[in-house]
């Protein structure tokens, strides 16, 4: 019982291994927020292009988009970084690269999910806000945009859920995360516990952000009943 | 004064999927009358009234409001006229995420340009008007069935229509909330609106309407006084319709 608390559940060896536990949840927190700040805008310009009026733009969007479904994230990442920063000519950066692998492929999925509320927005609206003489600009801005934002919200907290519980894989590529720091700090403490509470941090932030999501649903669904 | 009926169609047909469901309709309807569509459902009741404001484009035919061309009008011109024409909905169409009083207020603010003061008052009125002063803060999830469709007809009398059109207003109403929908459209009659109303309360209609127009398979197959035709329809199928309702 000992040895396990020793091994497993040593402050002493966590507080010898902050520093890389901390540089480790720096990095997933950058990574995070940088996909959480380029996945959603991506995803508009995969629906803009989608919705093009031109046939070609949209084949090539819906290709896109099965193409992202169909590619593990972990494959995805390392053709990231071996193949399409080389190609694009774009500086080999592991950070670099997973933020683009985690926002094309997180993109995709934003794409679906405004592409779902916008279906989910009931036709009588826009012929309400249509019969009163509002016009097409107004009835969007005041009447479609904001019931999508609420419609948006539950899927959109859910996905970011999503992303975090990804970030880890970044470490195929060399990123350094909070468990690829807590992997190092273990060898380095030669005792486990530092690996234990990363697990413990991120398992606590996923359940909160979970938790954040339902929260919200209920929210959006409270406020769109009719 | 001026003859020109307020709402005056001619020739209408519109096919939905490949389907013509209005066969050349037309209608004059003179200021302060109120004309009841009645007949059996698929018969293109409510795509005739959508027709009246352009929700529905007719394929051929024009209509006009006051003399006025509304079809093959600019945009921004239909969206001035669309705001003389009042609609309600079947399902209210409310906004679920404004309260009442901003339901109200929408239009005036956006569609007319009133100050927002001006608008609330208007609103006020409106609302008052249709018993839901009270309710102005609330949001159409916390009213019931026969409250969302009276803010919903204070939505549309706020703009101060020429003509206003009811697509089946209390057809999805609990029984014990149509008689309070269908008391403010009987004020709204009294006060001498022009109104276009598809229903099937053939009490309100017996009441309320001055004609009659029975619809069926997209033609009118009569138009008459209300009491003229629910007393001695001529056409077989209004005989029909009007026993089966009876």
């Amino acid at each position: 019982m000992d040895a396990l608390a020793h091994h497993f559940f040593n402050w002493d060896a966590l507080w010898r291994s902050r520093t890389m536990l901390l540089q480790g949840a720096v990095g997933s927190l950058q990574l995070g927020l940088a996909t959480l700040m380029f996945a959603p805008l991506f995803g508009i310009v995969v629906l803009a292009l989608a919705r093009s009026p031109w046939a070609p733009v949209r084949k090539a969007a819906e290709w896109f988009t099965d193409l992202m479904r169909a590619f593990p994230l972990l494959v995805f990442l390392v053709l990231t970084f071996y193949l399409l920063l080389p190609l694009l000519n774009l500086r080999v950066d592991p950070f670099i690269a997973a933020a683009v692998a985690f926002s094309l492929k997180h993109g995709v999925y934003f794409a679906e999910i405004y592409r779902s509320a916008w279906l989910a927005v009931d036709r009588g609206q826009f012929q309400a806000a249509h019969s009163l003489g509002l016009s097409t600009f107004r009835t969007i801005q005041l009447v479609v945009v904001p019931q999508v934002l609420l419609i948006v919200l539950p899927p959109f907290t859910s996905q970011a859920t999503l992303i975090l519980r990804d970030l880890p894989l970044a470490f195929i590529i060399g990123y350094f995360e909070i468990l690829t720091g807590a992997r190092a700090a273990q060898v380095f403490v030669r005792n486990a516990s530092p690996l234990v509470g990363a697990i413990i941090a991120y398992g606590a932030t996923l359940i909160l952000l979970q938790w954040a999501a339902g929260r919200v649903e209920a929210y959006s669904k409270r406020r769109l009943e009719a | 004064m001026s003859q020109v009926p307020v709402l005056e169609m001619r020739g209408i047909r519109k096919s939905l999927g490949g389907h013509e469901v209005l066969h050349g309709i037309s209608l004059d309807v003179p200021n302060g009358q109120v004309v009841a569509v009645v007949g059996p459902s698929g018969g293109g009741k409510s795509t005739l009234l959508r027709c009246i404001n352009q929700l529905e484009v007719p394929d051929t035919g024009t209509v006009k409001l006051d003399g006025e061309l509304l079809t093959g009008a600019t945009p921004r011109r239909l969206e001035q006229m669309r705001a003389r024409i009042g609609m309600v909905f079947q399902h209210f169409n409310l906004f679920p995420h404004l309260t009442a009083r901003q339901n109200v207020t929408l239009a005036p603010i956006y569609a007319l340009g009133l100050p927002e003061a001006e608008a609330n008052e208007r609103a006020l009125a409106a609302l008052k008007q249709v018993g839901l002063a009270r309710k102005a803060d609330a949001y159409p999830r916390h009213l019931s069935g026969g409250q969302q469709q009276r803010v919903a007809i204070a939505r549309a009398m706020v703009m101060r229509p020429r003509l206003m059109l009811f697509d089946e207003p209390t057809s999805a109403l609990d029984a014990e909330m149509v008689n309070e929908v269908l008391q403010v459209m009987r004020d709204l009659v009294a006060e001498g609106l022009t109104m276009v109303v598809v229903s099937h309360e053939m009490r309100f209609v017996r009441n309320a309407a001055d004609r009659i127009l029975f619809l069926a398979d997209g033609q009118i197959v009569e138009d008459r006084p209300a009491l003229d035709f629910l007393e001695n329809p001529a056409e077989e199928r209004s005989i029909q319709f009007i026993a089966a309702i009876r």
